[in-house]
């Protein structure tokens, strides 16, 4: 699990069966705060497995 | 199997993709492969009994991040390559009745967040030139499943449209030393007539060169290239203005208005595009409740939209449904603030 820090959201990265990733973004109950301006993330999604 | 063929008279690439014949095609609701796996059920693409917002690689991708070698040989005048890239298929929420105009505003924008890290995250990778967003919605531009999704084509190349609207925006900047799309949009908003729906940061408005009758852009109105430049308010803004056309196009005929989506912006190919302008168009192919707009002999053939409306009618029938201002929309919205429910 990823935490993106003040973008309001974690993502989890797991792999299907078949070797596509797949993505679960994950937010909090509440509508998502305003965030900072964009900054690139530091490294490619990298799949666990399912 | 997937190729790119190259069209050498009209100077573009085209994908062949024979798997997607197999793609499910409009399964009944019971069986719908986008919708969470229920408990003893049978397994959908999402191995999870819910899930919020979930992004993963399309079963019948047109392009692969490691596709097989073209199954054909080139020639001189057909150059053919391996169809390089990346399909992603955007869920936009468990319930498989979702709508985007239907969806709380809080699930648009956290969607807004999706979109721009998808941009931010595939076009990182080396071979990725150009990060396509996109929706189909509605049987009438060819859904073959009714779960809310968009999709994402992460191209190895500019898409043709995209390259021709770069290469105008080039022009301009070199004779003008300005972004066009900005003084196209500045004369918009001071013409007025054609605009459907303003936010702090994002506007949504029929061009006055609109080639469908419903045809809308959705821009910001200042010049950001792509999502990767939009603040958190800016998301928030976009989202609710999105929100406030999907109703208005709902409003307009009383139903489930269908429409193309996509999003233009700046490429990923780590060169410089000072005119790139991020904007949402849509192409809805209603020209009233029960009549398509088709893309017929002129259109298909000669690549000339013949538009039956003016742009003009066609703003100010939107403007009289639906929220009547960005205002009523929000004050809408935290009336119902009521949690969402799982469908039955």
């Amino acid at each position: 699990m990823a935490e993106h820090e003040g973008q309001g959201f974690s993502k989890r990265v797991v792999k299907l069966p078949d070797g596509r990733y797949l993505i679960y973004y994950e937010f909090g109950p509440s509508p998502a705060p305003a965030e900072a301006p964009a900054e690139k993330l530091k490294g490619p999604d990298r799949p666990e497995e399912a | 199997m997937s190729e790119l063929r190259w069209h050498p008279l009209l100077e573009q690439w085209v994908i062949t993709a024979t798997h997607r014949q197999e793609r499910t095609f409009l399964p009944p609701e019971d069986y719908c492969p986008l919708c969470p796996t229920k408990p003893g059920g049978f397994p959908t693409e999402v191995p999870s009994e819910s899930y919020d917002l979930v992004v993963f690689e399309n079963k019948f991708p047109s392009l692969q991040e490691d596709p097989p070698p073209p199954a054909v040989l080139p020639t001189p005048l057909s150059p053919v390559e391996a169809a390089r890239g990346v399909c992603e298929v955007v869920l936009y929420s468990p319930r498989h009745h979702d709508t985007l105009a239907g969806m709380p505003l809080a699930r648009i924008r956290n969607l807004t967040r999706v979109w721009k890290d998808r941009y931010l995250e595939l076009g990182r990778r080396p071979f990725v030139r150009y990060v396509l967003i996109f929706e189909n919605k509605g049987e009438a531009v060819g859904v073959t499943l009714h779960h809310p999704h968009g999709q994402i084509y992460a191209f190895p190349f500019l898409p043709p449209v995209v390259e021709r609207e770069l290469s105008a925006s080039r022009r301009y900047h070199e004779t003008h030393g300005g972004c066009l799309f900005c003084a196209s949009l500045a004369e918009e908003l001071s013409d007025g007539r054609r605009v459907v729906l303003e936010g702090e940061s994002f506007v949504a408005y029929l061009p006055f060169f609109a080639r469908y009758p419903f045809e809308t852009y959705l821009a910001p109105k200042r010049h950001l290239a792509s999502m990767a430049d939009l603040s958190g308010a800016d998301l928030d803004d976009l989202a609710a203005v999105l929100k406030g056309l999907l109703v208005k196009f709902d409003a307009l005929f009383d139903l489930s208005f269908p429409y193309i989506m996509v999003v233009h912006q700046a490429p990923t190919d780590g060169e410089e595009h000072p005119g790139a302008h991020l904007h949402f168009e849509f192409y809805p192919p209603l020209r009233s409740a029960k009549k398509l707009k088709y893309l017929a002999g002129c259109e298909a053939g000669g690549g000339n939209f013949i538009n039956d409306t003016l742009a003009e009618e066609s703003a100010a029938e939107l403007r009289r449904v639906g929220p009547a201002s960005l205002e009523a929309l929000l004050a809408a919205e935290r009336a119902a603030v009521a949690p969402e429910e799982p469908e039955p």
